[in-house]
């Protein structure tokens, strides 16, 4: 990024062993948190499905299409933290989630009501300067991120986390409107702009 | 407010009103099937009725359709998605034909030019590209395909002969297609998204609203426009030219969606000398409606607004069927906060009001005269209506509520949105005959259950009549409109009404609705 004056010039990173995992902490950093390559070995991370527990079919690499049948099981928290947290923000080097724009312990998934099939799925972001004037499109690319990686019946709510923003209830807001939304991503600058954030998601 | 005033006003608006001497309006809030009637003398809640999925519009548009609009009088239905629109047959449920290469970015909204009986059908588009597209049906390239002249009558027989022709479907078909709809003007002027597009009663005024926070209004001054409409196929090789006659610029946020009253008796029942006829609603992203009025200078002004939503209004429906004592008709409006409101004029204050002005009554009372810059009272007062909230219906969504349809036939509301529910509202015929009073707190109904619904007071004779989970499996629905039937299971073609709704699955699904 050329963007001559930051929001925040120094952000406080997180290393690789920092961040939520499912795997043992400070199993696999191959790299320090100083290397701009960091996002590669994080994407790594999260598409290796190899290791999880659970199952087979969950797998954020599939992000593109909206086959629900992949989607047997429930997403919980952290399959959504790994679909998310290798966002890369729009005027650093690093991921959201090295940023702790995204955090773990407040993304929260809502299995159905009694009188729907939904999920809805709950991100408060906090971004790394309460001014930030990048957090409508921080806020725009996460959303994008899950409706994209999600089954149909997934509804995804992206705030700003209480207080983190100046303009909380104006952004928030705007993330919910979905004529907006998707007005925003015909805008050719921010969808580049989005589409660049995602590169590192892949 | 105004004193007592003898009662030399139209009987029709007397406070209070007169009970009705028969429940006339019992036959709306049964449902469409034959058995109306019947129920007609016991009626005192809104019969029950099930919907059932009819198959759906044999084309998958792939991605998110926004809506589809039927046509006022030809069984055909516009279906707008991405950067184009797809007219479907009513009569076959098969595509039709489609309106395509006319915007640079989403067709959003769609609306059909009414007053056009004898001329070609003609489609205006609202676009994310900050433009509306006027397009007109070729009825050169419809004869090829063997239909007739610009006829409505004939237009049906062509709907059916390109409807098989394109069961059989090239790619090639495309192109032919194109010809069968020429875009013939743009209206520019808005500076970011049109969200909305809606044509007054009468076909004369066109109004869209944008991103850009205003309305627009335009009137159709071209050749074919007036008393030559009826002109048929000529009047339409007439120039078409739009004016511009106002831009209303008072809400704080995107306008999501325009509305016009309808031509029914009850929208002459007032004010009469001081507005014309038309009356226009917009619904916004600051959380309010507005009511905007031309008054006798030409200037069109806002008359109401209508604050009581938590959340982006997302559009607003007027009551289509005439009202009993043929009273203003009801707004609709409908939110990001998962609730419908209604609202209903104030009429007996506004015609005191209005007999004030017209008695030059004014001048009689000496606190008028001085507190308002030297203008009379009831000049100031008669430049706004008093709106109240007169029911909040039965909670049926957990999320944004983004359409709702109001029937003209039957009276009875649809709704549907986020949470892919679709929901069908009957309206107790005994309190449609005398609502008349606000709402006691219209705030109270928070976690009212859908079930418990007919309890609340703020409901006011609103029940919830029956509900589809997961009509688009899964997909948020973004759209409902009743439609008349014209395809082969109704018996009573023209008439019946079923639902259709348009999801983000780019699927438009057709539904029954019939009483159980």
């Amino acid at each position: 990024m050329q963007k001559s004056e930051l929001d925040n010039a120094n952000p406080t990173i997180l290393s690789v062993s920092q961040l939520p995992s499912r795997r043992a902490t400070g199993g696999t950093a191959r790299h320090g948190p100083d290397s701009k390559y960091d996002y590669a070995a994080l994407a790594s991370l999260s598409s290796d499905t190899s290791s999880w527990p659970s199952d087979d079919d969950i797998d954020g690499d599939h992000g593109d299409d909206h086959d629900g049948e992949m989607w047997e099981a429930p997403v919980d928290e952290q399959e959504i933290y790994d679909l998310i947290s290798t966002i890369s923000d729009p005027e650093h080097p690093n991921t959201l989630g090295e940023l702790n724009v995204v955090r773990l312990p407040d993304i929260r998934v809502t299995p159905a009501g009694q009188r729907s099939n939904l999920t809805t799925v709950l991100v408060d972001l906090t971004p790394t300067v309460n001014h930030c004037s990048l957090a409508t499109v921080i806020g725009l690319a996460v959303r994008w991120r899950l409706e994209q990686a999600l089954p149909p019946s997934y509804r995804v709510d992206v705030r700003m986390k209480d207080g983190s923003h100046a303009q909380d209830d104006q952004v928030n807001k705007q993330l919910r409107d979905k004529e907006r939304v998707a007005a925003a991503l015909e805008n050719d600058t921010l969808r580049n702009v989005v589409d660049k954030m995602l590169e590192t998601c892949a | 407010m105004a004193a007592p005033t003898p009662p030399t006003v139209p009987g029709d608006s007397l406070p209070p009103p007169p009970p009705p001497p028969t429940p006339a309006p019992a036959t709306t809030t049964t449902t469409s099937s034959t058995t109306a009637t019947a129920i007609t003398p016991a009626a005192e809640a809104a019969a029950a009725v099930r919907i059932d999925a009819l198959p759906p519009f044999k084309l998958d548009l792939g991605d998110r359709a926004w809506t589809s609009v039927p046509h006022p009088t030809l069984p055909l239905l516009a279906t707008t998605h991405d950067k184009a629109a797809t007219v479907f047959s009513l009569a076959t449920f098969a595509k039709h034909s489609a309106l395509t290469g006319g915007h640079a970015r989403s067709v959003r909204s769609a609306a059909w030019q009414p007053g056009r009986e004898t001329a070609p059908p003609r489609l205006v588009t609202g676009s994310f590209d900050a433009t509306a597209g006027l397009w007109s049906w070729n009825p050169a390239a419809a004869a090829v395909n063997g239909g007739g002249g610009g006829g409505g009558g004939r237009l049906e027989t062509e709907v059916k002969a390109v409807a098989k022709r394109s069961g059989s479907g090239g790619s090639d078909e495309e192109e032919e297609e194109e010809d069968e709809w020429i875009f013939n003007l743009v209206l520019e002027g808005h500076d970011s998204e049109v969200k909305g597009v809606a044509f007054s009663p009468s076909g004369q005024y066109l109004a869209t609203c944008s991103r850009d926070k205003s309305v627009w209004i335009w009137e159709d001054v071209g050749a074919g426009a007036g008393a030559g409409a009826g002109a048929g196929g000529d009047g339409d090789d007439g120039e078409d030219e739009w004016e511009t006659v106002a831009v209303l610029s008072e809400h704080d946020g995107d306008v999501k969606a325009v509305a016009w009253c309808p031509d029914v008796p009850g929208r002459r029942s007032t004010g009469s000398g001081t507005y014309s006829a038309d009356v226009l609603a917009s619904a916004s992203y600051d959380d309010t409606a507005r009511i905007w009025r031309e008054d006798a200078d030409g200037e069109w002004v806002c008359v109401a607004v209508l604050e009581g939503h938590d959340g982006t209004v997302w559009g607003l429906k007027w009551e289509q069927k005439p009202r009993p004592g043929g009273r203003f008709p009801r707004l609709l409006t409908f939110s990001a906060d998962a609730r419908i409101r209604i609202w209903t004029l104030r009429q007996d204050e506004h015609e005191a009001d209005g007999e004030n002005a017209d008695g030059e009554n004014g001048g009689s009372h000496p606190m008028f005269q001085s507190g308002f810059g030297g203008l009379p009272n009831t000049m100031r007062r008669s430049l706004r209506e008093e709106w109240d909230c007169t029911a909040v219906l039965p909670q049926a969504h957990t999320r944004d509520i983004y359409s709702v349809t109001w029937s003209a036939a039957t009276g009875m509301v649809a709704s549907t949105g986020s949470d892919g529910v679709i929901a069908v509202y009957g309206e107790d015929p005994a309190a449609a005959a005398k609502q008349t009073a606000p709402t006691p707190a219209p705030q109270t109904t928070d976690g009212a259950d859908a079930t418990a619904a007919a309890a609340t007071d703020s409901a006011n004779g609103w029940r919830l009549l029956a509900t589809v989970t997961d009509g688009h499996g899964g997909y948020e629905i973004n759209h409902v409109t009743w439609c008349k039937r014209f395809d082969p299971g109704t018996d009573r073609k023209g008439e019946e009404e079923m639902l259709v709704t348009t999801g983000d699955d780019g699927v438009v699904r057709p539904w029954q609705v019939r009483a159980v």
